[in-house]
């Protein structure tokens, strides 16, 4: 390692300064977010605005949300369908952005257009129903697998770095007889793990986060996904339901609830991301090129 | 560019044009592959899009697609006409064209400054911290924002006690697009800066080194190895941003805003929001979809075709 | 033999095609259909999952009021509930893709029936009268309900979920810290004065007792809560009726002069800072948390239950409604008279048996059916005395539920909306008596200004729709600016006219079209 300059040195403090800074910033939300979601409901809203400890410590909003028992159906139901939905996203999203870089493709730019022009102009909620439902795909897991199988701007992203490697790879390849198939699964991918772990990690959340799908497609509590259980706990003795305001709220659901429900929600999706992360580490390409 | 390519394409490679039915053996494995992909795209979104021309008719549920009345543009003139079209067209470029000026590029700095730090354990802190508000909902990041922000909160206390007057962060409409963007920045800098933390990784290392032995200063590394290996990903993502200008999420923005800031506040999202709480206007907000998508999609094209002019590389 | 060949193709190929030929939208007359009047065995219902059914309920078949229903009636219901957050999605799907149930229970008045009907997705009633003796003898009973229940055409397409008496529809209203005006030995203010001067004690005569000037004295939600107060001024930030005419708050010069005491009230502090962004949890927490003196919201029974530990000497009531000026209590809080604002069950073109269906929805409004779903089972879940029905220990001190819980998991009326009457009798023994006395205090107020939910057909609702959306930004943006004082009061005038030029005249001449058919609806019996 060579050693710094001083400009380097006073650049390296205030990068540390501010990373820091950003840190503390980005963790608060998250802090206010434990802490409330471990108070006292009444308390909460006591003092000033800025929460730096749980305020009546109470662990009740744990316990609301965790004894339902949906809530761990939910949970069943969405792990299954972030692995299950995320290794096809993938390997989808793999395949076509892999053809679709092939530089002399016939057709190459029309079939991009195309894709890219469903970002814009989409059928709206009614008339994707009613495809799904003309494929029988109601009330089974595939429907909350098969409509979103191919994200494009994901696809996009993994194209761009397609495009981004060096063609003598591939062309070192296809000297030693390789065919499309063995070029993209033995050059291709080892090659993009970064970009592939990226892509994995947005499909899985968008799995893990989705609400809508699970609504319109399925009907049998049994296969509902988690963010649609937690929005139920959420309303439970909410005082306006569908605009028909109801009489009584005596029964409102404590705003602290709504945080625990928060937590329970996004901490396993927190728990996977420093998997990911050893991905990012840099020089993947080392040799690649050179070997 | 189509030198390489053809320098790349193998010994086989002729000086004349291939036949077509030679184009199709050579790449017959590549269309196998595309099927399932062709297929999904057909069923699931180009099926679908049928549904479109319910911007063109007034659309009933109870009569279906096929037995609505179809009025041409009726709803795009009723939009078009709407008292305060220019003033929900101009917030909502606005507070577009801030987020690109801001938000954009602030992911890409985060990760930059992220590639320069020599502690992994501070990297990795930094990283997995800062991507989380993404997870937190938008209800209560603007509740905090609101907190923070409001007559009593804790800029303003910090404000006086430097001696100078409140400032009414919320009611007036000047502040409300710093507010939202920096509120968008708090919210998603760290898991924006994914992507490209993800490019910078695949930069070649054996650069670097090369780089510093031939005596290079870090400055000068980032300068014409870092950002060069960027480019492209920054020049697609741009691209992509550009292609979403007319779009806003209102949910985010109905949590921020309020009456006295509807000036710079209102978008067309919102607007249309607050008109469908009086009834299913199906017809008219997929007519306002339309209209926000062919602006998109034209913005789309122009940044493609500018990105392609001054360094290169597209979308397509 | 080719000829013979040919012939029974054709007779195989209209023999396939015949059972399909007289399928299509408007295919209700069927002979099957009309002639049996029993009541079904089954009926598939699509409704909404109420917030108070137990966890583990999937639906309302566990609660004791639908099981007693089923034993008399012997008919089972086939719940289709979607979850309650995507009531809407579901329901318009339901609707886009023809998979209709024999019932649908909707806010058929709000919604509005009129192209449902049209277009043959819920039919009507009129023609089966035989079939709903006990609905039109209560309506007989109580006539005062026919006009809300007919539509735009006449008839009738739903059986509503009623609540018969007048305190059911006032859970809403304004309320006070009873404790702080006996600190200050201040009387319950009445006019807009006498309010002025009682808030004004609340700021500065510290009643929370801390030594600091933090008291709120008026806080609300936004806007629209602060304009209640327009009420004492004899206007409201919507449109009223006065002697059969149609008006428009803003338009008005009592509007105008409300807006100047909120305004004033808003300069001196005396109004919520934060009000612009209070979402209902903040609110109730400066009401916990001692700071807040008054407020518009629902009944006590929640706070004061919370607060009946914490602070004994808490005391938060309902105060009665304001005085106008020629001294009569107003109010603009349009619930009040909405007896059928709630929902209501109607009866789809897909149903086989749409006259067995119809006894047995008309079956809940029979004395018995009401007395089911209002209270439950004897000797289980209520016990009469002198004629009085009282809910046993199982709903009023259930050790494992609260009440609301208990009522919810036992009686059918409380929240299900399920077509049937609500009574008062049933509904207030859930709440506290700072609930029950905060509704008593409500219920005595003068509701001529009030507009009733009307009719208004679908040209009329789109029309209505663009004429009001840019009109309502803008007066909200003038009502803020005016109370927060960003903009002054003599500026109403230019405003005036800019409404008047958004076109509020012809929303307004829309209303009335639909207010004098309302007054003139009636139904056929």
């Amino acid at each position: 390692m060579l050693k710094r300059t001083k400009g380097e040195k006073i650049f390296a403090v205030f990068n540390t300064l501010f990373l820091t800074g950003m840190l503390i910033a980005t963790l608060y939300p998250c802090l206010y977010v434990l802490f409330a979601s471990i108070s006292d409901p009444v308390e909460l809203y006591s003092g000033s605005k800025i929460l730096l400890c749980p305020r009546g410590f109470n662990l009740t909003n744990y316990a609301h949300v965790l004894k339902n028992s949906m809530l761990w159906i939910g949970y069943r139901n969405t792990i299954f369908y972030t692995v299950a939905g995320t290794l096809l996203n993938v390997s989808l999203t793999i395949v076509a952005a892999y053809c679709l870089s092939r530089r002399g493709l016939p057709g190459k730019n029309f079939i991009l257009m195309a894709i890219v022009f469903t970002m814009y102009f989409s059928g709206g909620m009614i008339p994707t129903y009613l495809v799904v439902k003309n494929l029988h795909l109601l009330d089974k897991f595939a429907a909350l697998i098969l409509p979103g199988a191919i994200n494009t701007s994901n696809f996009i992203i993994m194209l761009s770095f397609f495009r981004g490697l060096p063609g003598e790879l591939e062309e070192a390849a296809k000297i030693d007889g390789a065919n499309n198939y063995l070029i993209l699964i033995q050059v291709m991918i080892p090659l993009s793990k970064a970009c592939i772990a990226v892509i994995a990690l947005y499909y899985a959340v968008e799995h893990w986060n989705s609400y809508m799908p699970g609504l319109l497609y399925i009907n049998n509590m049994r296969k509902y996904p988690l963010q649609l259980v937690l929005r139920e706990i959420l309303l439970e003795g909410s005082a306006q339901q569908n605009g028909v305001v109801s009489i009584d709220d005596a029964d409102a659901v404590a705003e602290t609830i709504k945080y625990a429900t928060m937590v329970v929600s996004t901490v396993p999706m927190l728990c996977v991301y420093p998997f990911i992360q050893r991905y990012f580490v840099k020089g993947v390409m080392i040799g690649a090129i050179k070997g | 560019m189509k030198k390489i390519g053809s320098e790349l394409s193998g010994t086989v490679q002729t000086a004349m044009p291939k036949s077509k039915l030679k184009l199709l053996r050579e790449y017959h494995e590549i269309y196998i592959m595309l099927i399932p992909v062709v297929l999904y795209y057909i069923l699931f979104k180009y099926m679908p899009m049928v549904g479109n021309v319910i911007a063109f008719q007034d659309y009933s549920i109870t009569r279906g697609i096929f037995e609505s009345e179809f009025v041409g543009l009726k709803h795009f003139s009723t939009f078009l006409k709407d008292v305060y079209f220019w003033r929900l067209l101009r917030n909502t470029l606005m507070l577009n064209l801030w987020s690109l000026v801001l938000e954009f590029p602030s992911a890409i700095i985060m990760a930059l400054l992220l590639n320069e730090v020599r502690c992994l354990a501070f990297k990795k802190t930094v990283q997995t911290v800062t991507y989380m508000p993404h997870f937190i909902s938008s209800v209560i990041i603007a509740g905090m924002v609101l907190d923070f922000v409001s007559n009593d909160g804790l800029i303003n206390s910090v404000i006086n006690r430097f001696g100078l007057e409140t400032v009414p962060f919320i009611t007036d409409p000047k502040y409300f697009r710093g507010i939202y963007t920096i509120s968008g920045i708090w919210q998603s800098v760290g898991w924006n800066s994914i992507i490209y933390i993800s490019a910078l990784s695949a930069i070649d290392a054996g650069l670097y080194e090369a780089a510093a032995i031939d005596g290079a200063s870090r400055w000068r590394q980032t300068f014409h190895i870092t950002l060069p290996g960027l480019l492209p990903t920054i020049a697609i993502m741009l691209i992509m941003r550009i292609g979403s200008m007319m779009t806003t999420g209102y949910e985010k923005i109905i949590l921020l805003y309020n009456p006295t800031t509807y000036e710079t506040a209102d978008v067309i999202s919102t607007y249309v929001y607050r008109q469908g709480i009086r009834g299913a206007q199906y017809s008219y907000s997929a007519a306002i979809g339309v209209f926000n998508s062919v602006i998109n999609f034209i913005l789309l094209v122009f940044a493609n075709w500018f990105s392609k002019r001054t360094n290169g590389s597209g979308l397509f | 033999m080719a000829k013979l060949k040919k012939l029974a193709c054709a007779a195989l190929a209209v023999m396939i095609v015949l059972p399909y030929s007289g399928c299509g939208k408007t295919d209700t007359t069927e002979e099957d259909k009309s002639s049996s009047t029993e009541m079904p065995k089954e009926v598939s219902v699509f409704g909404w999952r109420s917030s108070s059914l137990g966890e583990e309920m999937i639906d309302y078949n566990d609660v004791n009021s639908f099981k007693l229903m089923e034993e008399k009636t012997g008919t089972r219901i086939n719940w289709i509930l979607p979850p309650s957050s995507g009531y809407d999605e579901k329901f318009n799907l339901m609707i886009a893709s023809e998979e209709l149930p024999d019932v649908v229970i909707a806010g058929w008045k709000s919604l509005g029936v009129n192209k449902y009907a049209e277009d043959n997705v819920i039919i009507p009633l009129d023609d089966m009268k035989d079939c709903m003796p006990n609905f039109i003898s209560y309506l007989e009973k109580h006539p005062e309900f026919k006009k809300d229940i007919v539509a735009g055409d006449g008839k009738i397409y739903y059986l509503p979920y009623i609540r018969e008496d007048k305190e059911l529809n006032v859970y809403y209203g304004p309320q006070i810290r009873q404790d702080w005006l006996d600190k200050l030995n201040l009387e319950m203010p009445a006019t807009a004065d006498e309010l002025y001067e009682v808030l004004k004690a609340f700021k500065t005569k510290d009643p929370n007792g801390n030594g600091k000037a933090d008291e709120i004295p008026f806080t609300c939600l936004g806007a629209a809560n602060a304009c209640h107060l327009l009420a004492m001024f004899d206007t409201m930030n919507d449109f009223y009726v006065k002697d059969g005419r149609i008006k428009y708050g803003f338009m008005e010069p009592e509007f105008e002069e409300g807006m100047s005491y909120i305004s004033k009230l808003f300069a001196e502090g005396l109004i919520d800072v934060d009000y612009v962004f209070q979402d209902r949890a903040k609110m109730d927490g400066k009401m916990t948390n001692n700071l807040a003196g008054m407020m518009y919201s629902y009944q006590p029974t929640n706070i004061s239950n919370t607060m009946a530990e914490k602070d004994p000497g808490f005391k938060l009531v309902g105060m009665p409604h304001m005085m106008n000026k020629s001294g009569q209590k107003v109010t603009d809080l349009k619930d009040y008279i909405q007896s059928i604002i709630a929902t209501s069950a109607a009866i789809t073109s897909k149903c086989k048996n749409p006259k067995g269906v119809l006894k047995w929805l008309d079956s809940f409004y029979s004395d018995e059916g009401i007395e089911i779903m209002n209270f439950g089972k004897e000797n289980e879940t209520f016990t009469m005395a002198d004629g009085v029905h009282k809910f046993t220990d199982e709903i009023l001190n259930n050790p494992e539920y609260s009440v609301g819980r208990a009522a919810g998991r036992n009686i059918g009326a409380f929240n299900s909306y399920f077509p049937t009457v609500q009574k008062w009798e049933s509904y207030s023994q859930t709440l506290s008596p700072y609930g029950i006395e905060a509704i008593n205090t409500w219920s005595d107020v003068d509701t001529s200004m009030l507009l009733p939910e009307m009719n208004f057909t679908d040209e009329e609702k789109e029309e209505l729709t663009n004429l009001l959306s840019p009109i309502t930004t803008y007066v909200s943006e003038r009502i803020d600016k005016i109370i927060m004082g960003q903009e002054s009061l003599d500026t109403f005038e230019s405003a005036r006219k800019t409404v008047t030029d958004m076109g509020i005249g012809r929303a307004m001449e829309i209303y009335q079209n639909a207010y004098d058919r309302y007054l003139k609806a009636d139904s056929s019996f």
